[in-house]
């Protein structure tokens, strides 16, 4: 098997609740076992790679001013992304947008403006 | 003024913002123009995905550089996708944000694209403005079924002697133009658009040049050329110059087939030449080797065949149910020293209807267009020869082939027999009256009469070295003198009895006066 099919199992096994010791010790008996130790590294940097990628897809709202903050946050969760916080981002000029998981709701002025200017300029 | 305060004012009133949740992915890895895309989890393949560096910009920034850039979802795997960049590869950078736009790979087509050079995106790039309408066709489909499709039986004259007479191309048929560089395949197929100009309007071909990996100055040539002759006016050149990515060389021939079937599709007849195939599978070699493909036969990939046969599959003669259109296509191979045992030509040969094969020796001897009659074939197109073309040009393959193997003995035509020195004389007769120059395609009832009278024997009275410009005296005089001979062939479409004696007649009086 792959490192990053043994990456994957054990990011399967954490999200069902085993624990996160016993999956470890488990794993290394298990390469130890197979002579298979030399995959460990592999499946080190696949599990950073997760990581990584995972704070990337993380729910995150933005909203143009600190005062739409809360109308910012309850549409976000009724459209699925349930995020703690709304950061301040002026660059939306106004309104709000919200990411989760390779979803993205967009519903800020810039946008909006951009996709009118788009329309415009292209015929 | 006023005409854009009112559109600006119309698009504020229709604009509708985003509502939706839309499906992004992250660009993990990119170069060579292919972007490795983390996410993306329900993309699937030969979708487009707009690449949208407006997220982490100002709206000023983003304004500065606001044309969108596509790529083409090529590759599914287990944790993100690989899409070629249909654009500008620098302006994509690791972490860039990419929106699944839930529609594959389209291009705007409309009757306005005649007369217009555009990208294989349907861009336009001749600097004329935007191309009117809005209707959007997958440039990857699949092509007709047998039940769709009505039998080749409507000639597409090339123009050109040797072919029309020989190897005959029907609307609808698949002929391949194959030889090495600079044997004159371009020139065929520049003339047969030229040609169609001698059809009537309503049923002339639309026809479609796709250049790929062309010099950009041999296109604009060809461009200027088809303008000079008045050939735009029925004509839509679609580039994928050797300076586009590879992507673009790769997807120019499924665009041009795009847009011929939209023409099909209104009953209307296509021709879509691609110049050439060869360069689109070193493209798609390409693009296979950077999308990690497993390399076959001369690094290939395994579906270099399938990309070919799936393309030349959507040439087709629709039967009347569907509107009886067609699109013809005549794809372009070019050869290395006239090996076409290699893994391409034998590919495309395979798939095609015929081909008409061009020899360097030939072109160097001065035989213009330098067709080999031996290997060139139309299978399917004399059943849609006319008449008349069918009447006179019957003995001519058999002919020329049996003077190609005597010409050998022309260096000893002093020790020849009488009879072999007439065959080889016939020969050399009827390969002159065969040559024809660039740019001038000949009408079909013009064709016929001249073939006519060099099967006929009406040239015998010239030398053989003499019998290229006797034809062209022949023609002249037929378009002076012939009164309505041309014109009957042209309405009939064959040489009846009645014709005949007028042409024999006609033919005499020209061989008479010629020889005063």
């Amino acid at each position: 098997m792959k490192a990053s099919t043994y990456a994957k199992a054990i990011e399967r096994l954490i999200a069902s609740g085993e624990s996160e010791a016993k999956i470890g010790d488990n794993l290394i008996a298990q390469l130890k076992s197979r002579g298979r130790l030399k995959l460990l590294s592999g499946i080190l940097s696949e599990l950073t790679l997760m990581k990584a990628r995972g704070t990337t897809v993380a729910p995150r709202v933005e909203v143009a001013h600190d005062k739409d903050a809360v109308q910012a946050l309850t549409e976000a969760r009724m459209l699925g992304i349930d995020a703690k916080e709304a950061h301040v981002h002026h660059a939306l000029i106004s309104g709000w947008r919200a990411q989760n998981k390779g979803l993205l709701v967009d519903r800020s002025g810039k946008r909006a403006l951009l996709d009118l200017y788009r329309n415009v300029t292209k015929a | 003024m006023e005409s854009i305060i009112k559109r600006i004012e119309k698009e504020i009133a229709d604009f509708a913002p985003t509502k939706g949740v839309e499906e992004t992915g992250i660009v993990r890895a990119t170069g060579d123009g292919i972007a490795e895309i983390d996410g993306l989890d329900n993309a699937v393949m030969t979708e487009m995905v707009l690449f949208d560096p407006s997220h982490d910009r100002t709206l000023e920034e983003a304004l500065k550089d606001a044309a969108p850039l596509y790529g083409l979802i090529l590759n599914l795997e287990e944790d993100g996708v690989r899409a070629a960049i249909l654009g500008d590869a620098t302006k994509v950078y690791e972490g860039m944000l990419v929106r699944r736009l839930g529609r594959l790979l389209s291009i705007p087509v409309s009757d306005s694209l005649i007369g217009r050079v555009v990208n294989p995106l349907g861009e336009p790039v001749d600097g004329k403005g935007p191309v009117a309408g809005t209707k959007f066709r997958p440039i990857e489909r699949e092509a007709y079924g047998v039940i769709d499709r009505a039998p080749v039986n409507v000639p597409l004259h090339t123009g050109i002697k040797a072919i029309d007479a020989m190897v005959p191309i029907g609307r609808g048929q698949r002929e391949l133009i194959i030889g090495d560089r600079g044997v004159g395949k371009t020139t065929i197929a520049i003339d047969t658009i030229l040609n169609q100009k001698n059809e009537p309007k309503e049923s002339r071909p639309i026809c479609i040049y796709v250049a790929i990996g062309q010099k950009e100055s041999k296109t604009a040539k060809i461009v200027a050329q088809l303008q000079e002759a008045g050939a735009m006016e029925y004509t839509i050149v679609v580039t994928a110059p050797a300076s586009s990515p590879a992507a673009y060389q790769f997807l120019a021939p499924f665009a041009g087939a795009a847009i011929g079937e939209h023409f099909m599709e209104q009953g209307k007849d296509g021709l879509v030449i691609y110049d050439d195939l060869s360069k689109q599978a070193v493209a798609y070699r390409q693009l296979s080797l950077l999308l990690r493909r497993p390399p076959g036969r001369e690094a290939y990939p395994g579906d270099i065949f399938y990309l070919h046969s799936r393309l030349l599959e959507r040439a087709a003669k629709l039967n009347k149910e569907l509107g009886g259109g067609s699109l013809t296509a005549l794809p372009i191979i070019e050869t290395q020293e006239g090996d076409v045992s290699a893994y391409i030509p034998t590919n495309v040969i395979s798939i095609t209807d015929g081909q008409i094969f061009l020899l360097t020796d030939l072109f160097n001897k001065g035989m213009r267009p330098a067709i080999d009659v031996g290997i060139s074939v139309s299978r399917v197109g004399s059943s849609a020869q006319t008449k008349a073309m069918k009447k006179v040009s019957g003995k001519i393959k058999l002919e020329l082939a049996q003077f190609r193997e005597l010409e050998a003995f022309m260096q000893f035509s002093s020790d020849l027999d009488e009879g072999t020195k007439k065959q080889i004389d016939s020969g050399r007769r009827m390969t002159e009256v065969l040559k024809q120059g660039n740019g001038a395609p000949l009408a079909f009832e013009m064709q016929a009469a001249v073939i006519f009278a060099a099967v006929n024997g009406y040239f015998d009275s010239f030398p053989p070295e003499g019998a290229s410009k006797a034809e062209k005296s022949l023609q002249d005089y037929l378009v002076r003198e012939g009164g309505d001979v041309l014109k009957t062939i042209r309405e009939k479409k064959e040489i009846g009895e009645e014709t005949e004696k007028t042409l024999r007649g006609v033919l005499e009086k020209f061989v008479e006066r010629s020889a005063k």
